[in-house]
């Protein structure tokens, strides 16, 4: 499901946007709550996000060759891109990640 | 010349991409030094970096999932940054999937009073804590009644967030509106109990008036048949007084005269002497009868008189000793019908004596009080156990009690009459002096 919507993005340019986190803890939720103003204040209606909490789901940490958590991946446009850590810096996120306003 | 370029250019990329990973690993170690990693994954495990702060957030975050009530924080522009399992359950979400969402996208808000949101938002900003009861709708539109707890969480200076913490108050209003319900059924049988108590209560007043007619409509009868009575007693006692108590009397002088004329040398002088007696006791005889039936005493002179006369001429007719005794009448009368149902209750009870209490002597009183007339018969005779009196009472042949108490009934009075076998019978008659007929107490 979530690879049929990252095909169909890579066509049409729309994110595809994975955040992994590490439960509840305060960083994690500060890091959903700063990715998904993100996502709403730049990027409306041309974003997918999904949220994965690893402790939930700890292979899905090894799939994606995480180091960290809390870690933001950008699968769409290409190239992918990671960001681990502080995800309040708004501008500075956008940068790392590529994404084009 | 076109294949170098190429290759240059590839690996130009390929620098920057290094470059950028590099980076990418220098900002990792970076985000490590300032505390913003806060699990490393190595391999399948997942080690989470362990600070004073985790540890008491993550106690912080144990005692919340244990607690039933559903706990939201927010933050300013209302997007989630906690929720505990109990909200999870409530909502039907997860919290990695709604975190950074606005609180619309997990529940919408119905208010049940008007102009409810604004009055809310305005008690938040004002007290820093609201208090409410409103109803949460989920995604899947099924909704729920809570109470909700909001605070406002500043640092001072600047609003941080709110803290809600909401209770699923479902049960208790299906509790309470079943309450309600069953109070309502309560008081509707209520209304009809007391409905049918009143319907009830209408019935045995109609009946108790129908008794009370039917009660009436008896006294009256009695009435007119003892009055008829009466008066058929007074034409007789006349008739026989006026007539046949004249004629014998006429006929006992007669014999006397001849009697006299004969001398007592005469051959017949026993005869005729039997004769006299016989005439005399005859006139005696007729005159009691005559008063018996209705003394003229009675109508002229008053009970008391009567009473008394009656009493000396009972006691010397049937030998049985008699005491008449007289308290506080002066020159009171009551009314007529009161006197001759006393006289009559006097006289029926004298005529129990002679039949049935073989006594030797009788006292009668006769009393004036402030507010009735009392009357006394006494005998020293056999008496009666009240279970015989209930026998007699009901035969043909009987002590006349019913009649006696009628007669008490019939002028507002009561008439009570008490006995000891072998120590004699005490009948006791009281009426009113301000004598009104059991009929007026009815219509009263």
């Amino acid at each position: 499901m979530e690879n049929i919507g990252m095909f169909n993005n890579l066509e049409n340019g729309r994110y595809t946007l994975t955040l992994y986190v590490n439960g509840t803890t305060p960083n994690s939720v500060a890091a959903v709550v700063n990715v998904r103003r993100l996502c709403e204040e730049h990027l409306a209606d041309r974003y997918d996000l999904e949220v994965l909490d690893i402790s939930r789901f700890p292979a899905k940490a090894k799939k994606a060759q995480l180091i960290g958590l809390p870690a933001l991946v950008k699968h769409t446009p290409l190239p992918v891109r990671h960001f681990l850590g502080d995800m309040s810096q708004t501008q500075i996120l956008l940068k790392k990640l590529d994404i084009l306003l | 010349m076109l294949e170098t370029n190429k290759d240059h250019e590839l690996l130009a990329s390929e620098n920057e991409e290094l470059r950028r990973k590099l980076g990418e690993a220098e900002d990792t170690l970076g985000a490590i030094r300032d505390g913003h990693i806060e699990a490393l994954i190595i391999g399948d495990q997942v080690y989470t970096l362990q600070s004073a702060d985790s540890a008491s957030n993550r106690f912080r975050g144990e005692v919340l999932a244990q607690i039933n009530d559903i706990v939201i924080a927010v933050d300013p522009d209302f997007r989630i940054t906690y929720l505990n399992e109990a909200a999870e359950r409530a909502y039907g979400v997860r919290g990695s999937e709604i975190l950074g969402l606005k609180t619309k996208a997990v529940f919408d808000v119905r208010w049940t009073v008007e102009q409810g949101a604004i009055r809310a938002r305005e008690t938040l900003m004002e007290k820093g804590l609201w208090r409410g009861e409103v109803i949460h709708v989920r995604n899947d539109g099924s909704e729920f009644d809570v109470e909700a707890i909001v605070s406002k969480l500043d640092d001072g200076d600047s609003i941080m967030g709110f803290l809600a913490v909401i209770r699923d108050i479902t049960e208790r209003k299906r509790t309470e509106e079943e309450l309600h319900q069953s109070r309502l059924l309560l008081e509707e049988r209520v209304e009809q109990r007391t409905r049918e108590l009143a319907e009830t209560n209408t019935a045995l007043n109609q009946e108790m008036k129908v008794r009370a007619t039917v009660e009436k409509q008896r006294t009256d009868l009695l009435r007119r048949i003892v009055t008829s009575q009466e008066d058929e007693r007074r034409r007789i006692a006349q008739d026989i007084h006026d007539q046949l108590g004249q004629r014998v009397t006429a006929l006992r002088l007669q014999i006397a005269a001849i009697d006299e004329a004969l001398g007592e040398t005469s051959p017949v002088a026993g005869k005729m002497e039997l004769l006299n007696r016989t005439a005399l006791r005859l006139d005696s005889e007729v005159s009691f009868l005559a008063w018996a039936l209705r003394p003229a005493s009675l109508d002229d002179l008053g009970l008391p008189q009567a009473a008394k006369a009656f009493l000396e001429d009972w006691s010397h007719n049937y030998m049985i000793s008699s005491e008449f005794s007289l308290r506080g009448f002066t020159d009171h009368r009551i009314q007529a019908e009161a006197e001759t149902h006393l006289y009559r209750i006097m006289q029926e009870s004298l005529n129990n004596v002679v039949k049935h209490a073989h006594a030797t002597s009788v006292s009668v009183l006769l009393e004036w009080s402030s507010k009735d007339v009392t009357l006394i018969i006494e005998d020293d005779g056999v008496g009666f156990s009240p279970t015989k009196s209930g026998k007699i009472r009901d035969g043909q042949n009987g002590l006349g009690i019913p009649g006696m108490h009628e007669r008490a009934v019939l002028i507002g009075g009561e008439l009570q009459i008490e006995s000891v076998p072998d120590e004699g019978t005490t009948v006791f008659a009281r009426v009113p002096h301000s004598t009104k007929s059991s009929v007026a107490s009815i219509d009263n």
